[in-house]
């Protein structure tokens, strides 16, 4: 038996509404893909945004206000750590890193964060070009910063001239040479200007932490001559370490945590928002293939007669079931293919506005979830078109042959 | 085409004994139809008559195994079809009766060649090399252009000759038309009352037709008349001795 004659001959006598529940199948699946794929996205690319910063330690306050500031690098107000617990921290003995972080001023859009040397080394996994600032007028652009290897300029004073509107420019005296580019680590650290610590101090009329009149940078710190800092990210040296360190920090003039475990409880938030979605999303493509079944019934009400005629023609039964489930099979298998293809399109889309702006990769990926939801509408499909299939199949040839 | 030899196939004998067709129509139960005795031996030229209503297509899906009765039998050379599965009487179909309809019931998105195949899908995937061939000679045999890409842009006749040729598809002994000239004009018309009257002199097949075209019941040897789903022996005719329809 070969139904394609007869499917082929509906689907081009009925083209434009094949192709229209082609396409809502289509965009129904695209919905759930898109969704699946950008959650999942998200997920991996935020956390590999934060997985450099192990511990973090910073004044009371919100866990999440500091892994926006610190980690995504997103302009707030974040409360600065007492100086004492500050220059506690930067000597620490179980941190093979103590990194300080210190905002306010950007070049071009592009914020300026002062930290230690080992720090850049460490988040960038070595330099593409040049080295690491060794002195304070020096600065590290990160991959994608809009600032020349070799430039030299003044930053702007303030976080984002281009997000705090209103704000007059203001221009540091002060003077920064590119000397070194890192490579692309898929963060929004990647649009940074990496500078001494001591620099970002030393403009805002601080103390730098180091003797009145001493030039060099990074550790070890004077203690007696830190100030406050907004966050200051620990690398323990062994996992003990970590926890140890955490207990440590945990006093009423500081808190310390992990990212991963603020970004953990972030996620269940984003699961339940995806898990809703899902079903809306669901819920939808069930719609739509209830909707696009009752097309499919309609049109195959005009065909009653001719499905008779092929039965007085001497066509069993069996084969216009098969007619009328081909039919449905073909918009289901289409729409899901390209419903998967849409999804994923979008997803990928959505993924390079997201990295444009905040400068976090998502990889946005077709993985087993998409294809067991592709998968579970084809199927579905292919079940439900059973339904109109088997109605055809049991219809009167007479009553069809004779109805007007 | 089984070129000119006459008689080749062996038409069944038909035989119709206490047949009753009933549906009910909300009102209650009707008796569309209701023959008592009517044989109509192979190779015979029937032409089935009667105002709308009168039964005479349920007469023609009843003898085409189309439909269950509420009594009787249908008999096919002493075969009773209306009493087979729904399986047996769809293979028997398909060999034995060729069915020809005033709208043709073509699929106008298909070539004239695939229309004629249509029936050759109803068993196999592919058409295998015979039965293609045979389809392509068919379409030759009445003059029908090959070179169309649908059906739909053909001339009304044409389209019939599409048609019977699909119903000739695997040489049955029995054609099966439902009004095959009602909707076409004089000379479209008179082609295909020249092919009927060809398929039984020539072929020796039975054919039956249902029509109210005069140029066709003119031709026809034998009409059969019905009125109320009754046979009119008043205006059934027999004009050949050797078909005789009607009570033996």
């Amino acid at each position: 038996m070969n139904p394609f004659l007869v499917v082929r001959a509906t689907i081009a006598r009925h083209r434009w509404t094949y192709l229209l529940f082609i396409l809502l199948v289509a965009v129904a699946t695209a919905i759930g893909v898109g969704i699946t794929t950008q959650e999942a996205a998200l997920r991996i690319g935020s956390a590999r945004a934060a997985d450099k910063f192990d511990l973090m330690v910073a004044a009371p306050g919100s866990e999440t206000d500091v892994v926006l500031a610190a980690i995504y690098l997103r302009p707030g107000t974040v409360p600065l750590l007492d100086p004492a617990v500050v220059g506690k921290v930067l000597a620490e003995p179980r941190a093979k890193i103590s990194a300080p972080l210190g905002f306010g001023d950007n070049i071009r859009g592009s914020p300026i964060v002062g930290t230690v040397p080992a720090f850049v080394d460490y988040l960038s996994g070595g330099l593409q070009e040049g080295r690491v600032f060794a002195s304070e007028g020096e600065a590290v652009a990160g991959a994608a910063a809009g600032v020349a290897m070799g430039e030299a300029f003044h930053p702007d004073h303030g976080r984002n001239p281009f997000l705090e509107s209103g704000t007059a420019r203001v221009q540091h005296a002060a003077t920064l040479t590119v000397v070194g580019r890192m490579k692309p680590t898929g963060t929004p650290w990647d649009n940074s200007v990496i500078v001494p610590i001591e620099f970002v101090w030393r403009v805002h009329g601080l103390p730098t932490g180091h003797a009145e009149g001493e030039e060099r940078i990074g550790p070890p710190f004077d203690a007696a001559r830190v100030p406050g800092v907004p966050a200051i990210v620990v690398k323990p040296d062994t996992i003990n370490a970590a926890y140890g360190l955490r207990n440590l920090y945990r006093t009423p003039l500081s808190m310390a945590f992990f990212p991963a475990e603020a970004l953990v409880r972030l996620y269940e938030v984003l699961g339940d928002i995806r898990e809703l979605m899902s079903w809306l999303a669901l819920a939808t493509q069930g719609l739509v293939v209830i909707a696009m079944l009752a097309g499919v019934m309609a049109i195959l009400t005009l065909h009653r007669r001719q499905f008779a005629v092929l039965r007085a023609l001497g066509a069993p039964r069996l084969y216009i079931f098969l007619c009328v489930w081909t039919q449905i099979a073909v918009i289901a298998v289409a729409g899901a293919l390209i419903g998967l293809l849409l999804g994923a399109g979008a997803a990928m889309a959505v993924s390079h506005m997201i990295t444009r702006a905040t400068g976090i990769v998502l990889p946005a990926q077709i993985g087993p979830d998409e294809l067991l939801l592709v998968g579970g509408m084809i199927l579905f499909g292919l079940i439900v078109a059973t339904v109109p299939a088997f109605i055809s199949y049991r219809r009167s040839v007479i009553q069809s042959l004779t109805a007007q | 085409m089984n070129e000119a030899k006459p008689g080749n196939l062996r038409a069944p004998d038909l035989k119709i004994e206490d047949l009753q067709v009933g549906y009910s129509n909300g009102a209650g139960a009707v008796t569309a139809l209701e023959i008592e005795q009517l044989s109509v031996p192979g190779g015979a030229l029937l032409a089935v008559t009667g105002p709308s209503g009168s039964g005479k297509s349920t007469f023609l899906y009843a003898i085409g195994g189309l439909l269950r009765p509420q009594r009787g039998r249908v008999l096919w050379d002493g075969h009773d079809i209306l009493s087979e599965g729904e399986s047996a009487r769809d293979r028997w179909r398909r060999h034995t009766v060729g069915f020809a309809f005033q709208d043709f019931h073509l699929l106008a998105e298909l070539t004239p060649l695939q229309n004629v195949l249509l029936p050759a899908s109803f068993e196999r995937f592919t058409a295998d090399h015979a039965i293609r061939e045979r389809a392509v000679a068919l379409l030759e045999h009445f003059e029908v252009p090959q070179a169309r890409k649908s059906t739909a842009s053909m001339s009304r006749g044409e389209q019939q000759r599409v048609a019977i040729a699909r119903a000739l598809l695997f040489d049955p002994p029995v054609i099966l038309a439902d009004e095959p000239t009602a909707s076409l004009d004089a000379r479209s018309g008179a082609v295909v009352i020249d092919i009927l009257l060809q398929l039984s002199a020539r072929d020796g097949r039975t054919v039956i037709a249902i029509s109210h075209d005069q140029e066709l019941l003119k031709r026809f040897s034998n009409t059969v008349a019905l009125d109320h789903g009754r046979i009119n022996h008043d205006q059934t005719t027999n004009r050949q001795p050797q078909g005789a329809p009607g009570n033996p």
